[in-house]
């Protein structure tokens, strides 16, 4: 079977709102991510990847050179899913057109329903006088739910009428979801951040661990805010509910707390396009300070890195450091026994550590890019998961509202019934969707009951 | 109460045997008093089985929402229940049984293999999205479960064995009528599977920070929702009826019964802990 027609391949519009090409990049789309769902996403780096692939070396060699592990950030899966969502507009615009054209002639019986008038026209019953006939038909149409007016020759029942939008309205909420979804995605800065308890860090990028994704079109961080964590409770019970790993999170905004609660699970702290979640860790912290010849000392406060592995895609956390040199660096602190520390570093652009050394709490080292690096004391850090994202409400009130929208055309389809008698027969034509075929029969078995001379019609719908 | 959750759970097992085996000997063999056997034992598996959840229920102090044995349990009840209420109000369709009640007996039989120790609702499942998020996902499971019931009777219509069991029926419905269920039972588990995905997304946001993460159970219940949106789309607009039409609901059904138990089972998911074995 073709996927378009000649005519489609030289009218893009037409070839866009083609239901062929719909169903086809669905159908593409499904197999593949059926295909790929066996395959672990995350980077190389993360543990879920890397157990994979050493459990499966003959696929591994496959996967990544297709480049599996990314799947739906592939080339491939975003032109895909990106003509099935123009396939989408271009349809929910078609739909629009036509609701629109529905619903300015919807009290009108449409010319090609012309004919139907004349199609098994009702008898009725015996001297049965019109004018008492058409009122035990506007009773049926009640009975069905129309409301009921009367027509240039009849009466005119009429159901659901905004359901004529259901279609359209509801492929565009499906619009509206990828739209506010790709737009929270261009315009958002997300990572973990390690705070120490007791301290604060600015909403800048330097707060932030390595892996903070800033999407293209990022506004910019907010400066004038600042994310602190007092305490921590593990275990911490609400509701009868243990809620588990807790710590107690304060938001200023230029010196003034705004916010201030404990984050957990299903409890993340919002305030104006800011999320703070709890990052499933927490763990001893190194404060530090940080001097070179070329800029002014600063004091660190660094997470120790987790043994353990790391799930759902957060990696353990490092810190970074600009050098003399001007080059950024990743830095990451190990724990040794007796308050001893091993510290690794690397420029950012490498993958094996430049430095690894080991020292106690009082040792200094100099660290690549000329830095030195003297630890002061130790602390207890809390890992969170902090969002800058100022279209996060418009993704969730797009996720209800298809939730909700999802309804009016599958259980409102719009219906419409005319009526009116001609040499002594009831004629009726009844209007509604596809997805509604038994009205059609319903309501001339429920008119014919009413007013027709054959009563032995029984519903069974 | 644990032994009335089990004699329940045994009784519903047996009685959806009884069912199976009534059914199938009864259409292949056309007797009609083992197709009734089967439905009656189906109303008597779904009865002891209300009984099995209920009193698991009071005793763990939360709804069927945790760990496989709960989930698939109610699966399978979800779909007994389906045709059992299909049956009664439309008894020509005794022989969807055929394909229903094997596969309820095999889901519940299946959990039943699983840990039956209570989980406690902590952390991210603390959360009343957790019970929108379920409940939709079984009304969902039970709608398609009804859809690919009447789309079996359908494509069993018209072969020798229909105009036996037609007299089972004295209002056995029309070939329409059974296009036009299969339509509205896929109509409301697509409504239902919406619900479920997106209320899942909100409640993934709140409680990982992200509303989608490729996770295979949620690329999956994708994959499921797609099947059924192009089933909507092929009948809706073009034009698919009768066998066709039958067939995709048919097929779509193991795509949601995997993606609601079979992917845990499969691969490593962050939901593997609701639907822990």
């Amino acid at each position: 079977m073709a996927i378009v027609g000649s005519v489609h391949r030289l009218n893009p519009y037409r070839l866009l709102r083609s239901r062929r090409l719909a169903i086809w990049l669905i159908t593409a789309l499904g197999a593949y991510m059926a295909l790929v769902a066996a395959v672990p996403q995350g980077s190389m780096i993360s543990a879920t990847v890397s157990d994979w692939q050493t459990a499966h070396p003959y696929w591994a060699d496959v996967t990544t050179g297709l480049g599996l592990h990314r799947a739906y950030a592939q080339p491939w899966f975003l032109l895909a899913a990106g003509l099935l969502i123009a396939s989408l507009v271009a349809c929910s615009w078609e739909r629009t057109v036509g609701a629109l054209r529905e619903w300015r002639r919807f009290d009108e019986v449409p010319p090609s329903d012309h004919g139907a008038w004349r199609q098994d026209p009702i008898a009725l019953h015996d001297g049965l006088p019109a004018d008492v006939a058409l009122s035990r038909v506007a009773e049926a149409f009640t009975t069905s739910r129309l409301r009921v007016s009367p027509a240039a020759d009849g009466l005119r029942g009429v159901g659901n009428r905004w359901g004529v939008i259901g279609s359209p309205l509801f492929h565009w909420t499906l619009v509206l979801l990828f739209a506010s979804a790709a737009l929270s995605q261009a315009t958002k800065a997300e990572g973990v951040m390690a705070i120490t308890h007791g301290t604060s860090k600015a909403e800048v990028a330097d707060s932030y661990g390595p892996g903070l994704y800033t999407g293209p079109l990022f506004p910019g961080h907010r400066e004038n805010l600042s994310i602190s964590v007092s305490e921590a409770v593990d275990g911490l019970v609400v509701d009868e509910v243990d809620r588990g790993y807790a710590p107690r999170v304060q938001l200023a905004v230029d010196g003034r707390e705004v916010r201030d609660h404990y984050v957990f699970s299903n409890r993340p702290l919002r305030y104006g396009g800011i999320t703070v979640h709890e990052g499933d860790g927490f763990g001893p912290s190194l404060r530090v300070r940080l001097a070179s010849r070329t800029a002014q000392p600063t004091t660190l406060d660094l997470p120790f890195v987790r043994n353990e592995a790391v799930q759902y895609g957060i990696e353990p956390y490092m810190a970074g450091y600009t050098g003399g040199d001007g080059v950024q660096y990743v830095l990451r602190i190990e724990a040794r026994p007796d308050k001893r520390m091993a510290v690794f570093a690397r420029p950012e652009s490498q993958t094996g550590w430049a430095l690894s050394e080991e020292i106690g709490l009082d040792g200094s080292i100099e660290l690549p890019g000329g830095v030195n690096f003297d630890p002061i004391s130790f602390g207890t850090y809390s890992l969170l998961i902090v969002a800058n994202d100022p279209f996060m409400g418009l993704v969730i009130g797009a996720l209800l509202a298809v939730g909700v929208v999802v309804i009016v055309p599958l259980f409102f389809p719009p219906r419409v019934v005319w009526a009116r008698i001609q040499d002594g027969r009831l004629q009726l034509v009844v209007r509604t969707r596809r997805i509604d075929p038994a009205f059609a029969n319903l309501m001339r078995k429920r008119v014919t009951m009413a007013v027709g001379s054959n009563q032995d019609v029984q519903e069974d719908l | 109460m644990i032994l009335v959750e089990s004699i329940g759970d045994w009784a519903a097992v047996i009685a959806y045997v009884v069912s199976t085996i009534g059914l199938t000997i009864g259409t292949v063999f056309r007797k009609e008093t083992l197709m009734r056997v089967g439905w009656w034992a189906a109303v008597a598996g779904v009865a002891a089985h209300t009984v099995a959840i209920a009193v698991r229920w009071v005793r763990v102090g939360h709804g069927p929402y945790l760990g496989f044995y709960e989930v698939a349990s109610l699966l399978a009840f979800m779909l007994a229940l389906g045709f059992v209420v299909l049956a009664w109000r439309w008894r020509g369709f005794h022989m969807a049984g055929v394909a229903v009640m094997p596969v309820a007996f095999f889901v519940l039989g299946g959990s039943m293999l699983a840990s039956r120790d209570a989980m406690e609702v902590t952390g991210s499942l603390a959360s009343l999205w957790l019970v929108v998020h379920v409940t939709f996902a079984n009304l969902a499971f039970g709608a398609y479960g009804i859809s690919f019931a009447l789309a079996v009777a359908y494509l069993m219509k018209g072969r020798p064995v229909w105009a036996a069991l037609a007299r089972l029926g004295e209002r056995l419905p029309d070939e329409d009528t059974f296009t036009q269920l299969a339509f509205r039972f896929v109509s409301a588990g697509f409504v239902f599977q919406t619900v479920m995905i997106a209320s899942g997304a909100v409640w993934a946001e709140r409680a990982w920070g992200r509303y989608w993460g490729w996770d295979p159970i949620e690329v999956w219940s994708l994959i499921a929702w797609g099947v059924y949106a192009l089933y909507l789309h092929l009948t809706l607009t073009m034009g698919w009826r009768g066998k066709r039409a039958a067939w995709l609901a048919v097929i779509a059904l193991p795509v949601i019964l995997f993606s609601l138990l079979g992917v845990p089972l499969v691969y490593k998911s962050i939901h593997g802990a609701y639907l822990a074995i």
